[in-house]
């Protein structure tokens, strides 16, 4: 009998990335020890929370049932009381609504809640949909307004060190096609004016145009260009990315969606940047070379490891042997009495 | 006087309609329909009881216990005799070894009302050990109508003359049958795996939750009272959080602002679960024994995530402000006496000038470990008023023999019943004998010894002035010359102040216009008796000043 459980929580390929992609960065973030504080977009199953409490990432407190300095966001009261139910315990924090929301609306109502939170060692914008999508009526999305806010305020807030982990939706369809464009600009503009990056472009991707890089792999192309918006975001905030990796999960047996899962451990940075000026307004057209000095630390890094594609066609079955008991176990931390599986429901 | 006519014995009956009153809820609050279920589970022997309410939105509650479970036979015979049982309260529960046993809670046998009271439907599905058959129960009441509200349904209480017309009709068609049916039930036996054979457990969904539960729960008659209040209040991420919260909010708690918080302190008050692991119930502090009481329940009981225990905070033994300044405990002593067997009481009382939450203020009575309503600032009905200090007092009293006293909503008790009354004297005593003596005595000491520093005070002040105006053999002296004394006299080696004069009290706000006055006289600008003149003299003056319409 399969693992019982929504399809997102028993999925073998995201659990591959909790292992192989988040948990090693927040290792390397706390040396081992557990996160001071953790925010998650709280999905009922919260699978992320019990595995690096597993992990011993996560402090679980018996006597108070509750997980230690979580503090989880969930997208409807729905998922809410789900995420309640189906928890060891409780979070330290855990406010029903948009997180876009939350972090840019003052008049929100968990708006002042959230806040107090702050800085928080890890943050895990686990999305579902595309980052580039949202309201029209916005000069941009609000996903990157709300990315913004984030980092605002663990500047504000004197955050000197804390690991991003930021999942979107990637494939071609979701990307606007003045993104696409815009991407393939900055690359090219970066190339012409940092050697060192075009050394490592050129040697990684065995192309020397952002164009080229699209037309040969789409998927090294939207990881780039990502990683590299992320970088410069952070570079607003005087903050740099020390270390960055990119994994990309491919569902392409249950209706082709295609999720980048990127993270980054990221530090206060000793050099001055530019003058600020929003991202968010002059997408594409400032701090040419500033932040190649950065990429050259993921194209190293891609160079050395390749792309991480994990594919439902090719890898379910693998995975599946691999961390079917595992999941299984996740799944059944939750502080409810235990009812036997039976056949009557 | 004659009798006349033909003698006639006529049935005394109930109508259907107080009985489908009762079967449509008894309970006062969601609370305490919910600790109908959760004694359910304490006579079943489970030693964990686990409830999802489904907040925020409350559509769903899950009520899940380890308990022995039934047999779909014994189920059966439940709900087809609904208010008849075998338990009796008070008879012992044999536990598994290393357990302390327990004695029966329930007695009415009615806790499947509390469903009833709670929501349309509900899926009771149980397992004993031994097995890998169990059943599972789809139950629908029939005192419900299901209405469609922003997309999800809910059950409304069906208008009463249209249930009584449908009864009606039921009437005609049945047999001599009394019982009356107030739903249906739809059983089917379902497989567990080998493995599982020793495992058992009763789980109750309910389903369909009632819409004014759900609408008290979820505040929204709160917020239908006032739109723009906050509808997502403060968070908390455990049992200890939520007391805090209770304690800051004070009167908005009492106000039902906090239904669901509200909620689960009334169900850390009513279920016998231990006390929290702090210092005033470790051991060798004097609650120890009343921290045993309840910990040899074994019963944990967890609400959405958080551990219920009694509700105490350390910070409410640790309050420096307010500190706990007496602690009455009382260990089996005898209140009754039947049929040469004694009942017993343990309790314990603790004097705080202010308690928070303001809930806790009173007394909480337990029988088997259950409370038996919330915290009753009457204090039994004590017949003499002690005002504030019925504000200052905080307890509980686990007795015994109590079963016959409680009335069916398991509440309230019935104040007229003997074993009540006998229990409610001896507390009386001890509240006239013990208790508020040793208050007025403790409430007093503050002030005196306060009185005591600020004479300490007057007379080193003034005899530090005596030095500076030369006049070094006058000692300042505190004296007892009456209350209609002079305030002031002078002997030839010392300044006598009347401490019986109302200005020579030491008292706080008095003791600046005595060091004024005293000076006076020290300084020889006016002589002791001028004061009492000049004191006249200002009281005459201000009399004259308020008739002219002065105020200050």
């Amino acid at each position: 009998m399969g693992i019982k459980g929504e399809p997102w929580a028993t999925c073998p390929l995201k659990q591959e990335i909790r292992v192989g992609l988040w948990e090693p960065f927040v290792k390397s973030l706390t040396g081992g020890r557990p996160l001071q504080n953790y925010l998650t977009l709280y999905s009922p199953s919260l699978m992320d929370v019990k595995h690096f409490t597993d992990t011993g990432l996560i402090d679980f407190d018996e006597q108070k049932n509750m997980y230690r300095g979580v503090v989880g966001v969930t997208y409807n009261y729905g998922a809410y009381a789900k995420a309640i139910k189906l928890g060891l315990g409780r979070p330290e924090m855990l406010l029903p609504g948009n997180i876009n929301e939350i972090l840019t609306q003052v008049k929100n109502r968990c708006h002042k809640q959230l806040l107090e939170k702050f800085p928080f060692e890890a943050i895990n914008l686990d999305y579902e949909d595309s980052i580039f999508s949202g309201s029209k009526s916005l000069p941009v999305s609000e996903y990157l307004e709300a990315l913004d806010k984030l980092f605002d305020i663990q500047d504000k807030k004197a955050c000197q060190r804390f690991c991003l982990f930021f999942t979107t939706r990637a494939e071609p369809g979701q990307l606007p096609h003045k993104v696409v464009s815009d991407l393939g600009q900055i690359i090219d503009q970066n190339l012409l004016i940092s050697a060192a990056f075009g050394q490592a472009f050129n040697q990684t991707y065995s192309v020397n145009r952002g164009a080229d890089l699209l037309d040969s792999s789409y998927d090294d192309f939207a990881t780039l260009g990502l990683i590299k918006l992320i970088v410069r975001m952070l570079s607003d905030r005087d903050y740099e990315a020390t270390n960055c990796s990119a994994w990309w999960l491919n569902r392409d047996r249950s209706g082709g969606a295609r999720l980048l899962h990127a993270a980054f451990i990221v530090e206060k940075s000793g050099l001055k940047s530019p003058p600020p000026a929003s991202i968010l307004r002059q997408y594409g057209s400032r701090k040419l070379g500033y932040h190649a000095r950065h990429l050259l630390l993921y194209l190293n890094s891609r160079a050395t490891n390749g792309l991480t594609i994990l594919r439902e066609s090719a890898h379910r079955v693998t995975l599946q042997a691999k961390h079917e008991n595992d999941i299984a176990r996740l799944l059944s931390k939750t502080y409810q009495v235990e009812v036997p599986e039976h056949n009557g429901k | 006087m004659v009798t006349e006519g033909k003698a006639e014995k006529v049935p005394i009956e109930v109508s259907s309609r107080i009985l489908r009153h009762i079967s449509r809820g008894i309970y006062r609050t969601p609370a305490a329909a919910l600790k109908e279920l959760i004694s359910n589970s304490y006579d079943a022997r489970a030693t964990e009881v686990t409830i999802n309410t489904g907040y925020p939105v409350f559509e769903d509650i899950t009520v899940r216990d380890n308990g022995d479970g039934m047999t779909r036979e014994e189920f059966k015979r439940y709900i087809k005799n609904i208010g008849f049982t075998n338990k009796v309260a008070g008879d012992r529960i044999v536990m598994p070894k290393g357990e302390k046993d327990r004695h029966f809670i329930g007695h009415f046998g009615i806790g499947l009302l509390a469903i009833g009271q709670l929501a349309k439907n509900a899926v009771i599905t149980s397992k004993i050990r031994g097995s890998d058959k169990g059943f599972s129960a789809d139950m629908d009441f029939e005192q419900f109508e299901v209405r469609q509200e922003q997309g999800l349904e809910r059950a409304v209480v069906k208008d009463e003359r249209a249930i009584e017309s449908q009864e009606k009709e039921k009437m005609k068609q049945a047999s001599s049958d009394t019982r009356l049916p107030i739903g249906t039930c739809l059983i089917r036996d379902i497989k567990f795996s080998p493995e599982d054979r020793d495992k058992h457990f009763t789980e109750v969904e309910l389903k369909t939750t009632r819409l004014d539960v759900k609408k008290k729960l979820a505040g929204e008659i709160r917020d239908e009272v006032n739109p723009d209040a906050i509808k997502f209040q403060r968070y908390s991420g455990s049992f200890e959080d939520l007391l805090a919260l209770l304690r800051e909010m004070g009167w908005a708690i009492k106000q039902g602002q906090y239904p669901y918080e509200l909620l689960l302190w009334e169900l850390g008050v009513y279920c016998p679960v231990p006390y929290p692991e702090i210092s005033k119930f470790m051991k060798g502090e004097p609650l120890r024994h009343i921290y045993e009481l309840t910990k040899h329940y074994s019963f944990s009981v967890k609400v959405d995530g958080f551990i219920l225990t009694k509700p105490f905070e350390a910070r409410f033994f640790e309050d420096l402000e307010f500190p706990i300044e007496q602690v009455f405990t009382w260990k089996n002593h005898t209140y009754m006496t039947v049929n040469g067997v004694s009942r017993k009481v343990t309790g314990y009382l603790l004097y705080k000038r202010r308690i928070r939450p303001r809930l806790m203020a009173g007394v909480l009575v337990r029988e088997g470990g259950i409370a038996i309503g919330s915290y009753d600032t009457t204090y039994l009905q004590y017949p003499y008023n002690e005002g504030v200090k019925f504000t200052q007092l905080t307890g509980e009293l686990f007795a015994e023999g109590l079963s016959g006293a409680i009335n069916i909503d398991r509440n309230s008790f019935n104040e007229t019943d003997d074993t009540y009354l006998e229990l409610a004297k001896w507390f009386h005593i001890k509240l006239q004998t013990e208790v508020f003596p040793k208050i007025k005595a403790i409430s007093k000491e503050p002030t005196a010894k306060r009185r005591a520093e600020n004479i300490k005070l007057v007379k080193s002040v003034l005899s530090s002035f005596a030095t500076q105006a030369r006049d070094p053999q006058k000692r300042i002296s505190f004296e007892k010359l009456g209350i209609k004394g002079p305030l002031l006299s002078i002997e030839p080696d010392r300044l006598i102040i009347n401490q019986e004069h109302p200005d020579g009290s030491g008292s706080g706000s008095k003791v600046d216009k005595l060091l004024f006055i005293a000076a006076l006289v020290l300084k020889g600008k006016v002589s002791p008796s001028d004061v009492e003149e000049l004191q006249a003299e200002v009281e005459k003056l201000k009399k004259e000043a308020r008739k002219r319409g002065y105020q200050g």
